[in-house]
């Protein structure tokens, strides 16, 4: 659901009252039924589907019922049969994703490498049907549909799955279209036989996620975003701005939504998992690995890295690497994607063994300070976070030559840089950079204060206060669509 | 040893019964064992000193990443003698968490009992004669782990 437009509160308000409504009166008159609640949740995630993306709803909807039905199947099989159908489901799962995703970038990008004239004949043709643009939320709600399967194949328990539970455990409104993606065992439990729970403190805790992903949003991310000049290739300062501002907006953006979805989760009585615990802060690539998309990478590391090295631990090393590539391509079908996968997965790969020996001989000799670990554990995200931004590969070449140039970093270019701006310009970029610099600040110091959770001291309730007040103030007057709704 | 309840940090008292004896170490409970077996693996994994290692720490603090923590959880599987989770460290991201979770839901006591653990130093070697040992005792089994080299 795209949480920056306005029509998604609008459909959510317009269903909601006549819902709520209904149902107080029906409590009022003993006449209604607990069961109402699973099917008034079920109403209101689909209206809302329908009303961000109608195209992406016909494959949703052809998806849940082919998954429902393959998996009461499965469940009643057993041995290889069962197995077989788990497998069928997943790979018509897997192939209606790369259909819509992969096609054009295999015939064009890679078949085109080898065979000359195929990209523009391909081009001209138009491709395949319906393959032009990504359905929103296709990856995230097909991820969440395969993980089901597969741990429904592996519970011991086998007890036939409820039509309308399954529905709302893939369709529940605020993660179906971009997360997180939520597991059979945390969320199916709290989805079977639903039920409203409205509370104060439910209200009060939804409302604190709420202002803090809104604050992420749409006061730090959309306001950054227009200072990201992805054209700008020659002045070094304006570049590494530029991979510096996009490293932040991702992050806010992303996490953002992700706080968005918890806190409207929380309203109605459903807890989702934190899909980001303060990845800045990491003191280490392994670290910010554990800290960034959690549920993603949590999904690429059961349904993909353990199934692949299977027993061949040994192997350890080089599925790691491929599966950080998979998950590159997975971001997008675009060289720029698989450079960045592999570029995270050569990274951890390169201080396992490179880095730790050196750690060792420098650690006997030098004092290490963490400030100096979170540093360059920063700047590779952020290295990283150039590969993810540029999908032009020419301009990706270019800006990488600037970088390492050592002249580029002259004072005249810093000049020029800071020219480029007008006064008004500078005054808002400074001001905004400011308030990411306090916001990444409070969660460095929930972690060093150990607190349980790394955003407390941004959800405490005078901080909430504020943030909410800055988003009134402060919202961009244009909001950008969400990263991840490309994905 | 009173690890759960003592004032001082864990991974004091843990550095402190392999400093006193090295040939012996001894604990109260099972979780105290298993500690001390995953405070000695990490630190020689990461060339670490075992005194600097806090067991209420997240394990990438101390540079853990995926294929220790497989690799790890292999050990630990040959260790106890039982199939673990995979993704144990990372369900459970410290040495405290994870012994909890290992001596609530697995059979532990064999490996754990004074003179099991009085060989926890040298479990890594343990492994080939534990292999073995295993292979005798279950018949076909054995076999098939012969012809097949593992």
């Amino acid at each position: 659901m795209n949480f920056s437009d306005f029509s998604f509160w609008w459909v959510l308000l317009l269903i909601s009252v006549p819902l709520f409504t209904v149902r107080y009166i029906g409590k009022y008159l003993n006449i209604w039924r607990d069961y109402f609640d699973s099917i008034g949740l079920m109403v209101l995630s689909l209206m809302l589907f329908v009303n961000a993306s109608r195209s992406s709803f016909i494959i949703f909807a052809f998806e849940i019922i082919l998954n429902y039905l393959m998996v009461r199947l499965m469940l009643r099989r057993r041995g290889w049969e069962s197995q077989a159908i788990a497998a069928v489901v997943i790979g018509i799962d897997v192939a209606i994703l790369a259909y819509f995703k992969y096609v054009n970038f295999f015939v064009e990008d890679v078949l085109g490498l080898f065979v000359g004239g195929v990209a523009e004949s391909w081009q001209q043709r138009g491709g395949i049907p319906g393959a032009g643009a990504i359905p929103p939320g296709i990856s995230f709600y097909t991820f969440q549909m395969v993980a089901f399967v597969v741990d429904s194949f592996k519970s011991k328990k086998k007890q036939p799955i409820g039509v309308v539970d399954y529905i709302n455990f893939v369709s529940f409104f605020p993660q179906v279209v971009a997360g997180p993606i939520e597991r059979r065992a945390d969320l199916f439990p709290q989805i079977e036989s639903f039920r409203f729970k409205f509370s104060a403190e439910n209200f009060e805790d939804g409302l604190k996620w709420l202002s803090l992903g809104l604050f992420m949003k749409l006061v730090l991310a959309d306001n950054l975003s227009p200072y990201i000049n992805l054209q700008e290739t020659g002045n070094v300062w304006l570049v590494w701005l530029s991979i510096y501002l996009f490293t932040l907006r991702i992050y806010f953006d992303f996490a953002g939504y992700s706080f968005i979805a918890l806190g409207l989760a929380k309203f109605v009585g459903v807890q989702l998992t934190l899909n980001f615990i303060a990845p800045y802060t990491s003191p280490s690539i392994q670290e910010f690995w554990r800290r960034w998309h959690v549920t993603l990478s949590t999904w690429f590391r059961d349904y993909v890295f353990l199934p692949l090295m299977g027993a061949k631990k040994q192997w350890a090393a080089f599925y790691l690497f491929v599966t950080f590539t998979l998950s590159g391509f997975w971001h997008g079908a675009a060289w720029n994607f698989i450079i960045w996968g592999a570029y995270h997965g050569l990274l951890l790969l390169v201080l396992r063994y490179a880095g730790r020996p050196f750690y060792r001989f420098v650690g006997e000799r030098l004092f290490m300070p963490q400030f100096l670990s979170w540093a360059l554990t920063f700047g590779s995200v952020m290295l990283g976070c150039l590969f993810f931004m540029e999908s032009d590969m020419t301009r990706l070449g270019q800006k990488l030559q600037t970088l390492v140039t050592p002249w580029a970093y002259s004072f005249s270019n810093l000049g020029e840089a800071m020219s480029s701006f007008s006064q008004n310009e500078g005054a808002v970029l400074v001001l905004i950079l400011f308030l990411t610099t306090v916001e990444l600040f409070l969660e460095h110091l929930a972690v060093w204060q150990k607190r349980t959770n790394e955003y407390d001291l941004l959800l405490s309730p005078w901080v909430t206060r504020v943030l909410l007040g800055l988003t009134i103030l402060l919202a961009a007057n244009t909001p950008s669509k969400f990263i991840y709704f490309e994905f | 040893m009173q690890l759960q309840n003592s004032s001082s940090k864990p991974s004091e008292d843990l550095s402190k019964n392999h400093l006193q004896d090295d040939n012996m170490i001894v604990e109260n409970s099972p979780a105290e064992a298993i500690q001390t077996w995953l405070v000695t693996k990490l630190s020689k994994q990461l060339s670490l000193n075992a005194k600097t290692i806090d067991v209420r720490e997240p394990l990438t603090r101390y540079g853990l990443d995926s294929i220790d923590a497989v690799t790890l959880v292999g050990d630990l599987e040959d260790w106890l003698g039982c199939e673990l989770p995979s993704t144990l460290l990372w369900d459970y991201p410290t040495i405290e968490k994870s012994a909890e979770y290992l001596v609530k839901e697995f059979d532990v006591s064999a490996a754990v009992s004074p003179v099991a653990s009085s060989n926890v130093k040298d479990a890594g070697s343990d492994k080939t004669e534990k292999v073995e040992a295993s292979s005798k005792s279950s018949g076909w089994g054995g076999l098939w782990n012969r012809i097949s080299g593992s």
